[in-house]
């Protein structure tokens, strides 16, 4: 029933909505929120209880409730039961039989006990508790926008998975996420996964739309960033103060922007660039290849040093070229003349595609010095670069992690046609043009100088040079192999005595001599080794497995206030704080690292409450406070306080141990309870929140999938690595996709693994596995704490049509019949304790019986129908009314629950 | 009202709320004096439609080129669109960089039909015959500028991917006329412009916050024509009946056994697929169509995934009383030689437009069905990139576009709003994509300002969060 309070709160939440600012600015609801039982500080408890404990006293104060609203306890579940229940709630699997069997007979009273020991030790374990995870931090395979192109970030997945496996403590846990980065660690493996960990801020939503505003990108992603934080760890609703003030939790916008300057600072484009694994990003080689990369940097470290190190041939060479320049010198002046270069920009680019096919500045004009460019509201003029003649890297102007466009100008002049040989190199892409024709195109960095010959015609010509930086910053190289582009103070060099000269200068011109003039055979072979060596690296580089990971700027910069959430209406600028209605901190948290210390502090009200409370969903469908993404005013009450602070309090003093928590749940009588249910006690408790009876919850779509194929012997349980792809019907991606996107056709993978658990099943964020959505599975858009089951038609056709689920069907009916040879056993029997651990009842029996046998009449009277279904076999008719038989039990209520 | 309740009424509110499609009516429904479910506390009244069909445009229709006539641009050809008009608007990426706005004026002839008179493009000369029937909003205008969050606001009501699609919110709200099909439905269909256009996502009719059961469900152009709709090889409807016979009624005793009321639900919900798997097919086969409807839709009606195609669909979807269906038709972004890409766009979908309009009306389905035509925001009077002879392209235009509806007592010839002598700004009565949603929803008798979700401390409605308003002028009544 609607109580008043419910009333009040809808009235409240409907000022919310429509800004009546004067409700939620009347003091008692400050004081009121001040006061909501969430924010205040889970009292300590006076020492760790054991696990034994913690379950008795679980069950205490779930049983002194019951006897409130006189709801009585069931009795304990059957062994079949528990053991089915335990097994699908700790793996997402499904036990054997045979394990039952040994189980049921095992007299020893800690049976129990010992089992769920071992399924906690299990590696499917980590499997099925990430997956609430995954669902919570929006964990995708695709960059979720747009183009919802490939992202790089499964080895976070596997990161989550490790670390429930290796009960990484809870506090860690988060820290590690938070802040990995910034973390001191010395042991390198542990250092990787600290790096892999922070993945979590970077599984935001990503876009590359061409014609996206910057500034606007770079605010949404900051708001999805702190959104996911409120929802992630505190369980609040901190979205609604990115506009204004919190209507009903005592958080301001400035609390907002504090807390959203944590996430501000990531050293990376707000654009994704539509690729995989948009900087920063980190490559992780196994260990045979980070001896090959070792190995190569070696080598290209010492082609590098032999490359400039003293050489008697070369250096002859080099003589001889040296007399040549000062015999050539009588020749007559002015033959051709380079002018100094100038250069404009930084251009932002939206797409890297425009930057190459775009024409900048005066490209294709003739050159005026004086010129400047209008782009976007800004004018850009030229300037002059330092000269070339050394052949160093020039830095360009460029824009800090953003792709940008920057033009260099040189203007030749020659007195007859002649073909001058340049030298160019760029730290990204490069494009040369002459006379608005493109006589050069890289896309990426080369090692080394390229050599571009162009033919000048008599006259002046303008070479522009176009530098496309990916990300800045920006650099340029470029020579002439020409002697009127050697500049003075290199031809004093020259011209000086060998003797007179410095080790700099000697350095220098040696330096210069190689890179620009020498084409003698022993240096080009050293060039050509470094090269290739450099080119390998390159090459494994770009192969190797990637991770999206957070970097910070050097250069910490501030959060302005966004009025309204505007992207362009920015007022005060915050630093990172947290709000301190929750938790005053008594030293000031400024960076990552004292946020997690803060959050992970024993006086945070809220960090272990939002934790055991969706430990305690998961194994019981609904959580102690129902709304488990909102512990706030606005959320639900919870219907057993004291429990979930027991609970809480025990978590943090007992060490954040999640394997220890989970135990004292799963040993307690509630959980172990039978799910029989009465008229009276679903009159008393219609939704079981008082946990009279025990958990009779639908698997999650993971699980059901993974359940069919588990008991037919078909899943494959390779953990970790990249997504797999099951079969999906044709078209689905295709009929959505942008015709562009890397993610458009959908190739399903074959054998083993088409067959892999479904928590490594590619999730595709604009159009995720249908199996898993028509199970209510979120789209991995947003963030989700729990998932909402219903009940749809649509359901029972997938289950019922999938062609997983039939493979699975066959292979049961195979596995059944082969298996009743051996045996002598009943194979209906058997089939049927294989899905459920129990005999049927006789009705049931009898029921499925006549299905047989009726099934066998309709394939004999078809066995076309029979080898259609099951393939040609000479006991197909047989096969195919077993095969059927299996399927129906697939379905039972009973198999899709736990 | 405190009565105390029986069983069999409790068992039957859980049904419900936690039950699958199907069951006349949701979250409104009025249970024995008790809302049901967790939605708010309303009843649809003076509902005028039953159902909807919502023609989505993707990519974004020009309005210069379609409904909003400016002749005065003629004059203007090739000059620079004054910054007065331009203001301090954003402009895209795309062409913020350009040096020139040049204004390019339609090439397209606009003529007057109906007996309202209404202008419309040579383009469309098969929807100009039914301009009678439409309200044409010429002032439509969205907060976005880019196609993924302008859509997404379009369909979702918000920017930010994660909320409840229109479709939802209608099944969520009125559930479902016909138990053996979905109450959203959704088609994509195919298009004959350029091959490269933009995505759409699954989002657009997804769930958001609202129960899975509320997601639109796809009638697919190639395959089965639902998701698993079919049998396996080898199973046949006997075996899939015999085999439903038994799973029922070891359903049955597992539900005396353990008296949980989802064990009945889910006995319910196999029951409907397997009459899904007859209702289903029988709604795509169109052979039963009369020669004379089909030749209406013109000759792709035959061809799976075409508009026609789809078209026909929403119609006989309508007739079998799915609640909201929704087509999407691709290819609209016109960045580049938009006078050829919009003729081929519009070649797509006018004759079928207008069938769908003419038949709707012929099977007495018009007046409780609304039709809307829109796309997720309008086109630039200036060229992007060179504007070169009669070749040009529009760049995306938020501040004021087209849309129309039709049927469920809109007011037929009318037209609202005017936007400014370049189609640039709104100059009277601007109508936002909130205002559209609002207006939608009060045609099934909906007041937006109630319909809401709790989620995320917020009760969540599909017109958001700033006050959005029912544009009166286009109903009739």
């Amino acid at each position: 029933m609607p109580t008043a309070f419910y009333f009040l709160s809808l009235i409240l939440a409907w000022g919310v909505c429509l800004g009546l600012e004067s409700i939620a600015d009347e003091p008692q609801l400050t004081q009121a929120a001040a006061a909501h039982w969430a924010f205040t500080e889970v009292s300590r408890p006076a020492g760790v209880d054991s696990t034994e404990q913690v379950s008795v006293q679980i069950d205490q104060l779930i049983n002194r409730r019951l006897a409130e609203v006189g709801l009585v306890a069931n009795q304990p579940a059957t062994d079949a039961a528990i053991f089915r229940r335990v097994h699908l709630d700790l793996k997402g699997l499904p036990p054997a039989f045979d394990k039952f069997q040994a189980y049921a007979i095992d007299p020893a009273d800690d049976k129990y006990e010992r089992l769920v020991d071992q399924l906690l030790q299990s590696p499917a374990y980590g499997e099925k508790m990430a997956l609430a995870w995954l669902d919570l931090v929006r964990y995708a395979d695709t960059h979720g926008l747009h183009l919802d192109n490939h992202r790089d970030i499964w080895m976070y997945r596997d990161y989550v998975i490790q670390s429930f496996n290796q009960n990484k403590p809870w506090n860690q846990f988060i820290t590690e996420q938070l802040a990995g980065d910034l973390l001191d660690t010395a042991e390198p493996a542990a250092r990787l996964d600290q790096q892999i960990a922070t993945g979590l801020l970077r599984l935001n939503l990503t876009t590359n739309e061409a014609g996206s505003v910057y500034e606007e990108v770079a605010a949404r992603n900051m708001i999805d960033r702190t959104n996911a934080f409120g929802t992630i760890f505190l369980g609040l609703t901190l979205q609604c103060a990115a506009c204004h003030d919190h209507k009903t939790d005592p958080l301001t916008q400035r609390d907002y922007y504090s807390l959203a300057a944590f996430f501000n600072n990531l050293n990376a484009s707000a654009m994704d660039n539509s690729e995989s694994a948009p900087w920063p990003s980190i490559a992780v080689p196994t260990p045979s290849q980070q001896l090959s990369l070792v190995q190569w940097e070696r080598k290209i470290d010492e082609l590098t040093t032999e490359w400039s190190a003293p050489n008697k041939a070369i250096d002859d060479a080099q003589v001889a070229w040296e007399q040549s320049l000062l015999n050539e010198s009588s020749e007559p002046s002015g033959e051709s003349k380079f002018s100094d270069l100038t250069v404009v920009g930084p251009f932002e680019t939206e797409t890297i595609e425009y930057a190459y096919e775009k024409d900048y500045a005066s490209i294709g004009c003739p050159y005026d010095a004086n010129q400047t460019f209008r782009f976007r509201d800004r004018n850009y003029g030229w300037t002059a670069l330092s000269s070339p003649a050394d052949v160093q890297s020039i830095p360009l102007p460029s824009l800090e992690n953003r792709q940008s466009v920057a033009v260099v100008h040189q203007r030749v002049m020659v007195a007859k046609p002649q073909t001058v040989t340049f030298l160019v190199a760029s730290s990204d892409g490069l494009q040369c043009y002459l006379g608005g024709e493109k006589r050069y195109d890289q896309r990426q960095q080369q090692p080394g100088l390229a050599k571009l010959a162009i033919d000048f015609p008599v006259g002046t010509s303008d070479v522009y040079f176009k530098v496309i930086s990916h990300r800045g910053p920006s650099s340029f190289d470029v020579a002439v192999r020409s002697r009127r582009a050697i500049n003075e103070s290199m031809l004093t060099v020259i011209r000086k005595s060998r003797e007179s000269r410095s080790p700099a200068e000697v350095s220098r011109l040696r330096q210069y001599y190689r890179a620009v003039w020498c084409e003698h055979p022993e240096l080009v072979a050293i060039g050509d080794e470094r090269r290739g060596y450099v080119r390998q690296r390159d090459d494994l580089l770009a192969l190797l497995p990637k991770s999206l990971v957070y970097r910070e700027r050097t250069e910490v910069r501030s959060q302005p206030i966004l009025r309204g959430g505007r992207y362009d209406d920015t007022g005060e600028p915050m630093s990172p704080s947290v709000p301190a209605f929750l938790l005053s901190a008594e030293r000031k948290v400024g960076d990552r690292v004292e946020l997690a210390n803060w959050l992970t502090s024993q006086q945070h009200p809220l960090t272990a409450r939002v934790a055991v409370n969706r430990f305690w969903q998961q194994f019981f469908g609904v959580g102690i406070v129902e709304t488990s993404e909102d512990l706030g005013a606005s959320g639900a009450e919870p219907c057993n306080q004291e429990l979930l602070d027991y609970l809480a309090g025990q978590f943090f003093a007992g060490g954040w141990d999640v394997k220890r928590l989970v135990k004292a749940i799963l040993m307690s009588q509630a959980y172990r309870r039978d799910a029989k249910s009465t008229l009276e006690s679903i009159h008393l408790d219609p939704t079981n929140r008082m946990l009279a009876r025990g958990p009779r919850v639908r698997l999650d779509a993971e699980s059901i999938r993974d359940q069919a194929l588990s008991l037919a012997g078909l899943i494959d349980l390779r953990a970790g690595g990249p997504s797999s792809k099951p079969p999906q019907p044709a078209g689905l991606w295709e009929s959505v996709g942008h015709s562009k996107s890397n993610t458009v056709n959908y190739i399903p993978d074959l054998g083993k693994n088409a067959l892999r658990r479904s928590i490594y099943t590619y999730w595709k964020r604009t159009s995720p596995p249908p199996l898993m959505l028509l199970f209510d599975a979120p789209s991995r858009e947003s963030c989700a704490a729990r998932r909402v089951q219903t009940h749809t038609p649509s359901q029972a056709l997938a289950m019922l049509n999938e062609p997983q689920m039939q493979q699975a069907a066959i292979a049961i009916a195979k596995l059944t019949l082969n298996h009743h040879d051996i045996a002598e056993q009943d194979p209906l029997k058997q089939m049927f304790c294989r899905v459920l651990l129990r005999d049927p009842s006789p009705t049931q029996y009898a029921e499925l019986l006549l299905l047989l046998s009726d099934l066998r009449t309709m394939y004999a009277a078809d066995r076309d129908a029979a080898i259609d279904l099951v393939g040609l076999s000479p006991d197909a008719v047989n096969l195919a009314a077993w095969t059927v038989v299996a399927m129906t039990l697939l379905n039972l209520d009973e198999a899709l629950c736990k | 009202m405190n009565r105390p309740l029986d069983s069999a009424m409790i068992a039957r509110r859980q049904f419900l709320s936690r039950t699958g499609i199907g069951f006349g009516a949701a979250a409104l429904a009025v249970l024995d004096g008790q809302v049901a479910g967790a939605a708010s506390p309303i009843i649809a009244k003076n509902a005028k439609a039953k159902r909807a069909i919502y023609l989505f445009m993707s990519g974004a229709p020009s309005h210069l080129d379609l409904w909003d006539p400016k002749p005065k641009l003629r004059d203007w050809y090739d000059q620079d669109l004054p910054p007065s008009i331009r203001g301090q608007q954003r402009l895209t990426t795309m062409t913020s960089d350009q040096t020139r706005l040049a204004i390019a004026p339609s090439p397209f002839k606009f003529t007057n039909h109906g007996d309202c008179g209404m202008t419309v493009s040579e383009l469309l000369p098969h929807t100009a015959k039914i301009v009678d029937d439409l309200a044409l909003i010429r002032t439509m205008h969205t907060s976005e500028i880019n196609h993924d969050p302008a859509i997404t606001l379009s369909c979702t009501g918000d920017a930010t991917p994660g909320k409840a699609s229109l479709g939802s919110w209608l099944s969520y709200g009125l559930g479902s006329e016909n138990e053996n099909l979905p109450a959203f439905m959704v088609m994509t269909a195919s298009w004959s412009g350029r091959g490269d256009d933009q995505a759409i996502f699954s989002r657009l009719w997804g769930n958001g916050f609202l129960p899975g059961r509320d997601q639109g469900v796809r009638l697919q152009g190639q395959g089965e024509p639902f998701l698993y709709l079919n049998n396996p090889s080898g199973i046949d409807s006997n075996v899939r009946r015999r085999m439903l016979d038994s799973l029922a009624q070891l359903n049955r005793e597992h539900f005396d056994a353990l008296g949980d009321p989802e064990t009945n639900n889910r006995i319910e919900q196999y029951e409907m697929a397997f009459r899904m798997q007859t209702s289903v097919p029988e709604l795509a086969d169109i052979r039963d169509e009369p020669q004379h409807v089909l030749a209406m839709y013109g000759r792709e009606v035959t061809i799976r995934g075409t508009y026609a195609n789809c078209c026909l669909m929403a119609r006989r979807m309508a007739q079998r009383g799915v609640r909201f269906t929704q087509i999407f038709h691709r290819g609209w972004d016109h960045h580049s030689h938009l006078p050829r890409e919009l003729r081929r766009q519009c070649n797509d979908i006018d004759q079928p437009t207008l069938a769908l309009i003419k038949d709707l009306r012929s099977c007495g389905l018009l007046d409780d069905t609304l039709v809307i035509w829109g796309g997720e925001f309008g086109r630039t009077a200036y060229s992007q990139g060179k504007l070169s002879g009669q070749d040009f392209g529009r760049d995306h235009h938020p501040r004021c576009f087209s849309a129309w509806l039709a049927g469920a007592g809109v007011r037929g010839g009318h037209v609202h709003g005017e936007t400014d002598e370049f189609g640039y700004n709104v100059a009277k009565d601007p109508v936002h994509v909130h205002d559209l949603n609002a207006t939608i929803l009060e045609r099934f008798g909906i007041d937006h300002t109630n319909f809401v979700y709790p989620w995320q401390g917020l009760d969540q409605r599909l017109t958001g969060v700033e006050p959005a308003k029912v544009i009166r002028q286009v109903l009739a009544d």
